[in-house]
């Protein structure tokens, strides 16, 4: 599904991901855990295709194609998604009609005709059920005024909607209280199949004891220094990231 | 009709010399051209016209637009679909009976034209005329006072709701062998506790040079309510150059939108003056540059009484070459405490070229206020275009859809919901990939 060679991006010149090797097959949940600062955001938002991000070295395929050769907008119609760790805010944009021209875009993208305004209420109304979200909220603007949890679930939710093959959730637990987190989570897990895969990014463990990972991966200074089974992410709360040897051998 | 320049000793002698001396208008007219006279045509040199100038328009041939029809396919796009109101056109600055369609109103209530009016009720009318701002002060203003011949006239008596909104449709039939001038006159007046909607949209039938110089009042009594919009889709060659003044009693609303979305130079010089105690003002604009548009909003909001409220709120959008000004000044008398103002411009620039002068302006004599004024100037966010982009929205059509927001925070409180879809269609139509949205 998602096959990272040797992955290396700077911000404004300065290094952040040091060669990253990551193989997610298909149906596969796998967890990237990392202190602060380690560049987790940085690898969602490359792989999302930020352009402030540059990639100096590596390659990314994506269902067997060059993933970094694909605008943003094209990545998302080619199946991936990115749940933003910041949600952002876009006054005066009515949620619906964003998310009605995305999915179109999206579904014209995979020849599939286009919704019409009776046939996406439908839709949106299933989903939003299973993520307990209230659908006036859709008839707000983008995100605007909406609680930390609200986002977070809105962001599921549109995963829910875009049907993407591949998900990258970008710390979707910060600042969920452990209700938030649990809808959060059974939203998620909803949609996990054998087909679609996830990229669980997150600082805490607690997240993987709700969204159970396949794999779980530690990040530091921009390269993954152990991967493991869901053990690890448990040892990482025990020991904390001080637990793990630091590829430069430096006592992190 | 006669043709008039600078050059000549009188402009515009011919074409007043040739209005009905008969009116009870005739002094007041004649007064007026003789304050244009006095006061020529604004220069830059004046602070109310420092960045709109008026040279090329005053150096081509300017004379009074003759009487004219259209045909009704002409206004077609320009009616408000799927909404009753009561519709009333000028072509020209002059009723179109035939294309007008007023329909049935309460008791009491008046929608037609001044000609009409002035037969009727001199006194009343005359009493409003000029009224609600200081029109000797420019020039432009005398100008219209001095033409009054016709306009739209409307009157709701005390306690009476029209709830139909008025459409008045103001046409300019433009010439290719003439620059032609019009000076539309609305007078809309709502007594105590009264209410009222009225939008005029304003447009021409071509793309040639003329000056359209409208003036609307609006006196709002105790408790009246009052929505006005001002739609202006003139040719892309007219000078729309619009005053809007404003009275208000006690206790009472006056909604006024102004958006400016085609022409090649458009000003909206507004004066709101709060009369009474507890009113609120709200006066918004959204403006759209394009090519080498110049977009003027000349604003000026009195407080002279305690405790109102008052708005203002403009959105620029400026790509290309085009240009706009943004003038705001609040002027709080010493008895008016409590007042609460607020004050905002905000610019979208959408290319390099396009150039804004923002101007807040306080002038306050009352001590316990608050008065609070911003601008801001910027481009589109680019965290909000990736957030689009990464929901498989492409760059053009994310580009589309902020620009639409933020006009549309102007547009999205606006009650009159047939009118409100209506700009919006207006603006997502003007944006690549726009439809989209819809």
């Amino acid at each position: 599904m998602l096959s990272i060679k040797n992955l290396h991006a700077s911000v404004e010149d300065t290094p952040i991901l040091k060669g990253i090797n990551l193989e997610i097959p298909a149906g596969e949940v796998h967890s990237i855990m990392g202190p602060n600062g380690s560049g987790k955001s940085t690898l969602a938002r490359v792989l999302a295709g930020e352009e402030s991000y540059e990639v100096t070295d590596g390659s990314v395929t994506f269902n067997g194609v060059d993933l970094l050769d694909m605008d943003p907008d094209v990545r998302a119609r080619e199946g991936l998604f990115m749940a933003f760790q910041y949600p952002v805010e876009i006054p005066g944009v009515s949620t619906k009609y964003f998310l009605r021209a995305a999915v179109n875009a999206v579904r014209e993208h995979r020849g599939l005709d286009e919704l019409d305004a009776y046939e996406f209420l439908k839709e949106v109304k299933e989903k939003a059920e299973v993520l307990d979200l209230d659908t006036s909220l859709l008839d707000r603007s983008v995100n605007e005024g909406f609680s930390g949890g609200e986002k977070k679930r809105a962001e599921i939710f549109q995963m829910a909607m875009l049907d993407p093959s591949m998900c990258v959730l970008d710390e979707t637990d910060s600042g969920l209280d452990i209700d938030a987190l649990k809808i959060v989570s059974d939203g998620v897990n909803a949609l996990r199949n054998e087909k679609r895969s996830f990229l669980v990014i997150t600082h805490y463990q607690r997240l993987l004891n709700y969204i159970v990972p396949d794999r779980v991966h530690v990040l530091m200074d921009g390269q993954i220094v152990e991967s493991g089974d869901r053990d690890l992410g448990m040892k990482l709360e025990e020991q904390g990231y001080a637990g793990v040897e630091h590829p430069c051998g430096a006592d992190a | 009709m006669s043709s008039t320049t600078m050059s000549d000793a009188r402009p515009f002698q011919d074409d007043f010399d040739a209005l009905d001396a008969s009116s009870p208008l005739a002094d007041l007219r004649r007064e007026a051209l003789d304050r244009f006279h006095e006061l020529g045509w604004p220069t830059t040199r004046s602070e109310a016209w420092r960045y709109t100038n008026l040279r090329p328009l005053t150096a081509s041939d300017l004379a009074l637009a003759p009487e004219a029809t259209v045909d009704a396919s002409v206004i077609e796009p320009y009616l408000i679909e799927d909404a009753q109101v009561h519709r009333i056109v000028f072509v020209n600055g002059r009723f179109d009976d035939g294309l007008s369609d007023i329909g049935s109103l309460p008791a009491g209530v008046t929608v037609g034209h001044l000609a009409d009016a002035l037969k009727g009720n001199a006194d009343a009318v005359m009493s409003h005329l000029g009224s609600t701002f200081d029109w000797k002060a420019d020039a432009l203003d005398a100008l219209n006072m001095a033409f009054i011949e016709d306009g739209l006239y409307i009157h709701v008596p005390a306690n009476t709701q029209l709830e139909q909104p008025v459409h008045v449709l103001h046409v300019t039939v433009t010439d290719p062998a003439a620059a032609v001038v019009t000076h539309p006159r609305t007078l809309i007046v709502v007594e105590d506790g009264s209410r009222a909607t009225c939008i005029e949209s304003c447009f021409g039938t071509g793309d040639d040079t003329c000056l359209v110089n409208p003036v609307t009042e609006i006196i709002a009594g105790h408790g009246a309510h009052v929505d006005h919009y001002r739609e202006v889709r003139e040719g892309q060659e007219t000078w729309h150059l619009g005053t809007l003044g404003v009275t208000q009693g006690n206790d009472g609303q006056v909604n006024s939108c102004c958006l400016a979305l085609d022409g090649k130079v458009i000003r909206n010089a507004m004066t709101g003056t709060m009369e009474g105690t507890d009113a609120m003002a709200n006066f918004r604009g959204l403006a759209w540059g394009t090519a080498d548009r110049h977009i003027d909003n000349f604003l000026r909001v009195n407080h002279m009484k305690p405790d109102c409220n008052s708005r203002e709120y403009f959105k620029y959008i400026l790509d290309d070459a085009s240009t706009a000004t943004f003038t705001g000044r609040i002027y709080v008398e010493q008895d008016a405490q409590k007042t609460d103002a607020v004050q905002t411009n905000r610019n979208l620039l959408l290319n390099e070229k396009a150039r804004v002068y923002t101007r807040p302006q306080l002038e306050i004599f009352a001590d316990d206020v608050k008065c609070t004024h911003g601008a801001t100037i910027g481009r589109l966010d680019e965290d909000a275009r990736f957030y689009l982009e990464a929901r498989g929205i492409g760059r053009e059509a994310a580009n589309s859809l902020l620009i639409f927001a933020f006009a549309n925070e102007v547009i999205e409180d606006i009650a009159f919901e047939a009118l409100r879809s209506r700009l919006e269609t207006i603006l997502l139509d003007r944006l690549p990939d726009g439809g989209m949205f819809r």
